[in-house]
């Protein structure tokens, strides 16, 4: 890695904690009372910010956008096509296998770009920078235990399994908790996590389904396309 | 729908929006929030009509009064205990008002979300931030875009697949899952390689050779300008009556709230001309269209 792109990364990541700090302390002394979800929101934009700059700043190839579009397009119309299923959305699932295909950058551009994306059908709401987050971690840390391996059918069923139940779901029950609440204890937020509980169990097992179901078809097409056009390398 | 505030650049509308919903979020006065909540019904009214903020209401109400009970229930924070409840923890008149008034916050931040999502159409969130991030708001716009044709492509390659009985919807159900993921990994094979066509063919007519340029129906003009200066004039001036202390609302552990006066009622006036902007924008273009059409 070349020093200047070592550099600016450094530079980037201290920048976002410097400013969540500020945030959390404009939180803690200029308000008097605590205001959660308008700085977890700040601090979670902030977060997102170091990937897309990244993204952004490597230039890439027409060819990855264009293929990132495509995933991302593959994720909102799936979780369009299950509107009817409470939960039983195959958007993680994707994004899953985005990621091991390529990368963790990948995963998590497609999966902020599918939160984004589909909230423009579904509407967008104080929740979609949440949803953003669940999905691009959820690609994040695929992209960091599978990407550009040899895939194993059953490590990626547990890590979709419990990356849905955990990252996404309690990332999502705490934004649901900030927004709905302006009180925030231990105790509510065990509480929240006991009631959504039941919701991340479908959302964990449907993603474990539809990972099962598209991974061969949807790993050796991306696998196909990377060598027939040489690319994400 | 006729709403002349719509029309603004999305720049202005955006900085209305992130103005009203921050603000809303921030200050749980309850002249403030009912202000808020009337402003942003009012507006939903205009964009989608009243007969669908009847409807709104029929989900919005219950979920009011649910919020309140729950909060009560569950938060014993406040000295006026109304009655007790039979594991011996008090209901408070403190935790009800809370709850009343969080609820009525969030109801408003709900409806001006409804706003956002008709005025701020994806063409307008991608006009404003396509040139802050080039690529990304490409791959945004492409992924847009790509999702009713994949809907459409689906569509067609069942419609030839049922003909010879390999359609989504025949067999029984091990044959139908089996068929509609032959459906989708048909698509996907599709999706990929035309896109990649596409790709090819960007780069040899010299994408990404220049700056790129697109196409927005939006220009910045005088308008706009003055809607951003009064907004941000308003939200000036609600805050620093806010932060001056005139404007201040205490529910724990006993319920505090003052805003009497010359200088809280500024700051309630100018929070209520921003949060009714869009309402006295269209009574403004109503009022010059009247003129106009009269002095013809």
């Amino acid at each position: 890695m070349p020093q200047t792109v070592k550099k600016s990364r450094v530079t980037v990541t201290l920048t976002v904690i410097v400013l969540s700090a500020a945030a959390i302390a404009v939180e803690t002394w200029l308000w008097s009372s605590r205001k959660y979800y308008l700085t977890s929101v700040i601090i979670i934009l902030l977060a997102m910010l170091p990937f897309f700059a990244r993204f952004e700043g490597r230039r890439p190839q027409v060819r990855e956008i264009v293929l990132l579009a495509v995933m991302t397009a593959f994720a909102v119309a799936g979780r369009v096509a299950f509107y009817w299923a409470p939960q039983f959305k195959p958007v993680c699932a994707i994004v899953i296998l985005t990621a091991a295909a390529f990368n963790a950058e990948a995963g998590f551009i497609t999966g902020a770009a599918a939160g984004l994306i589909s909230n423009m059908f579904f509407g967008q709401g104080p929740w979609t920078p949440w949803q953003m987050f669940g999905f691009g971690l959820v690609g994040f840390f695929a992209g960091v235990l599978f990407g550009g391996r040899e895939v194993k059918t059953v490590p990626m069923l547990v890590y979709g399994f419990f990356s849905v139940l955990i990252i996404y779901g309690v990332l999502l029950d705490t934004g649901s908790l900030f927004m709905y609440s302006q009180e925030v204890s231990l105790k509510a937020l065990l509480a929240m996590y006991a009631s959504g509980f039941t919701f991340n169990l479908i959302h964990a097992s449907g993603t474990v389904v539809f990972l099962l179901l598209l991974q061969k078809p949807v790993l050796s097409k991306l696998r196909r396309i990377k060598i027939k056009y040489g690319m994400l390398q | 729908m006729n709403d002349a505030f719509s029309q603004l650049h999305p720049a202005a509308s955006f900085a209305f929006f992130v103005a009203v919903i921050t603000l809303t979020m921030l200050y749980m006065h309850p002249v403030l929030l009912i202000i808020s909540l009337a402003a942003a019904a009012g507006y939903v009214c205009i964009l989608k009509g009243a007969r669908h903020f009847g409807k709104t209401l029929i989900y919005l109400v219950p979920f009011l009064i649910f919020m309140s009970v729950l909060n009560a229930l569950f938060n014993h924070a406040g000295v006026t205990p109304l009655f007790y409840l039979s594991n011996g923890n008090a209901v408070t008149k403190e935790a009800l008002t809370f709850g009343f008034y969080a609820s009525v916050m969030l109801s408003a931040v709900i409806l001006w979300f409804e706003c956002f999502n008709v005025v701020m159409t994806s063409d307008k969130l991608l006009c404003l931030f396509g040139r802050l991030s080039p690529s990304v708001s490409l791959l945004l716009s492409m992924a847009l875009r790509f999702v009713p044709k994949f809907g459409r492509k689906i569509r067609s390659i069942d419609a030839a697949r049922a003909q010879i009985g390999q359609g989504s919807a025949q067999g029984g159900f091990i044959r139908r899952v089996k068929n509609s993921m032959k459906v989708l990994s048909v698509t996907l094979t599709w999706a990929l390689e035309s896109s990649l066509t596409a790709a090819n063919s960007m780069k040899s007519r010299g994408y990404g050779a220049a700056r790129r340029t697109s196409f927005s129906l939006y220009r910045f003009t005088v308008r706009d300008a003055v809607t951003m200066v009064l907004c941000a004039f308003a939200v000036g001036v609600t805050a620093a009556c806010v932060v001056s202390g005139g404007i201040y609302a205490r529910y724990y552990p006993s319920v505090i709230i003052s805003g009497f006066g010359g200088i809280p009622a500024l700051g309630m006036a100018a929070f209520a001309l921003l949060c009714f902007l869009p309402q006295l924008f269209d009574a403004k273009e109503a009022l010059v269209w009247r003129r106009l059409r009269s002095a013809i």
